[in-house]
């Protein structure tokens, strides 16, 4: 294999792990809560500009200010339940989707307009005094914040799933991902399940969106963008395993890489939803789902 | 220490349950009996929070608990085992028990109702690392009773815990439920397996298209012609 292809590949690998660190706060809210927050994207939208402009006007490097992005991100989401999404947790399943769909985007409309009002629609960037640091390993090159990425979403899995599989909280969250009538009558308070899943959810929007302001360029409108990488990710993957959630995350980003390497940039945002009709026509329990979902 | 009075229960516009009222005293058995769709499974969804009332009371251990949040009834002791069995199957036997213990009152004595569990039933022990989505039907309900037994109920509510099960596991269950009454649980169990259910329970009710239509102690019930003629088909 001549070395171009494995730069390609490699590439592909880093973006895709920001793929799927994307994918991970959607696959939870969306498989615990059935709530399908469209929002998602505009979420990692608001992390990344917070990262921004603690850079900016703090001084604060994104590795530091990551986590305060989360605990930022974390507590909007607890406002985002309590305003909105707290209704429709009431509704049966299939109406909890589709009220879930509208208000988020709704959601999507009012914060993007919040945001180019704010920080206006011009494209930023962080840029640190390592932002273009990389390992050169013969003809290949690896950029070192794109790694952080990498490594980021790997903690982030482990985290997650040792949290999902070693807590008491944890595992009430599996059980009301699964049933939350039987959760309820096993004494769960499926509320605060809810509640906690959702901030959780958001807050990995905010991690997201600081490795996109410091490995991508953001403006206002990037949002749903990110909401449709994360989707297409969340049905490749499946529900119910976060490191499969990671693993989709990679493919989608190496196949947009060889694409677009092979037939042209252009057609990068297509192999994606091509993806996501294979799947969904194929095995629509996505790769790495259970079949129960 | 459990007392329904004057229950009732609607699903919108349709309502199901007419006032019904039921007690459960200490120590006891008591079965509530009816044809499908009487209304049985909606009343104990109601008891349980999981469903408005919209009129009525219910009582547990001399405290109102009527509309109030499933999991502060559960924590009150008072445990329901659905009709659809309610286990996790994409967790392990031992994850669904440890589960099982985890309303506040519980959760200190996991370990000792564990073993407690284990030895009611030997099976779950043996596969306690195996997914419950894996477990056949009677194992299934095994767990899910054992379950409920991990949050250390003083009263136990089994919905048809029979249900599709093969008359050798159904009776396995019964004397299951026997031991358990044994050990000072009290219990109220919903059934179509009129003839097992009226031998092994104290009381019972009769409930017909949402209204209470018949009591007693379960020996006369066993004797009464309509019930013989509409559950026993003698």
């Amino acid at each position: 294999m001549d070395t171009t292809i494995i730069q390609v590949i490699l590439s592909g690998i880093l973006v895709g792990a920001v793929y799927g660190l994307a994918a991970l706060g959607l696959s939870l809210a969306f498989g615990v809560l059935k709530v399908l927050n469209v929002a998602h994207g505009a979420l990692i939208m608001l992390g990344a500009y917070a990262t921004f402009y603690m850079f900016t006007l703090l001084a604060i490097d994104p590795y530091v200010s990551m986590g305060i992005v989360f605990i930022l991100l974390a507590f909007f989401g607890l406002l985002l339940y309590a305003l909105v999404f707290r209704h429709v947790i009431r509704l049966d399943e299939e109406n909890r989707i589709k009220n879930s769909l509208l208000i988020g985007f709704g959601l999507i409309l009012i914060l993007q307009t919040i945001a180019v009002r704010a920080f206006s629609a011009d494209e930023r960037s962080v840029i640190t005094s390592y932002a273009s640091a990389a390992w050169t390993i013969g003809d290949i090159r690896v950029p070192l914040i794109r790694l952080s990425g990498l490594v980021l979403a790997i903690i982030a899995v482990i985290i997650l799933e040792r949290f999902l599989t070693r807590t008491y909280l944890g595992k009430a969250l599996r059980a009301t991902s699964e049933d939350w009538a039987t959760a309820a009558l096993t004494g769960i308070d499926i509320r605060r399940v809810y509640f906690i899943a959702f901030a959780i959810a958001t807050g990995l929007a905010g991690i997201t969106g600081v490795m996109i302001a410091t490995g991508f360029s953001i403006n206002p409108n990037i949002g749903l963008s990110w909401t449709l990488k994360a989707l297409i990710v969340v049905v490749l993957a499946g529900l119910g395993s976060m490191r499969g959630t990671l693993l989709g995350g990679l493919i989608l980003g190496v196949a947009e890489a060889l694409s677009a390497y092979y037939f042209g940039g252009e057609y990068r945002e297509i192999v994606g939803l091509i993806l996501f009709l294979i799947i969904l026509s194929v095995r629509p329990q996505g790769l790495f789902g259970e079949k129960h979902v | 220490m459990l007392k329904v009075e004057n229950l009732e229960v609607a699903y919108g516009q349709i309502q199901v349950v007419w006032g019904v009222s039921l007690t459960v005293p200490k120590d006891s058995i008591v079965a509530l009996i009816g044809p499908n769709g009487a209304g049985k499974s909606t009343t104990l969804m109601s008891i349980m929070g999981l469903l408005a009332a919209k009129e009525g009371r219910v009582t547990f251990l001399e405290e109102a608990i009527t509309n109030k949040a499933t999991h502060e009834i559960v924590n009150s002791g008072l445990i329901l085992v659905p009709e659809w069995r309610g286990t996790f199957s994409t967790l392990t036997v031992l994850e669904n028990l440890e589960l099982g213990a985890y309303p506040p009152r519980a959760r200190p004595h996991r370990d000792e109702t564990l073993h407690e569990v284990f030895e009611i039933f030997p099976r779950l022990k043996e596969r306690q690392a195996q997914f419950a989505g894996t477990l056949s039907g009677g194992e299934r309900q095994m767990l899910a009773i054992g379950r409920s037994l991990m949050a250390r109920p003083e009263l136990l509510i089994l919905d048809e815990p029979s249900l599709g099960l093969a008359p050798l596991i159904v009776e396995q269950i019964f004397e299951v439920i026997q031991q358990i009454s044994e050990r000072g649980v009290s219990i109220l169990i919903v059934e179509q397996n009129v003839q097992l259910t009226l031998e092994t329970a104290h009381y019972g009710y009769i409930i017909e298209t949402g209204r209470i239509v018949n009591e007693g102690a379960c020996q006369d019930l066993l004797q009464d012609d309509r019930v013989q003629e509409a559950y026993l088909s003698l």
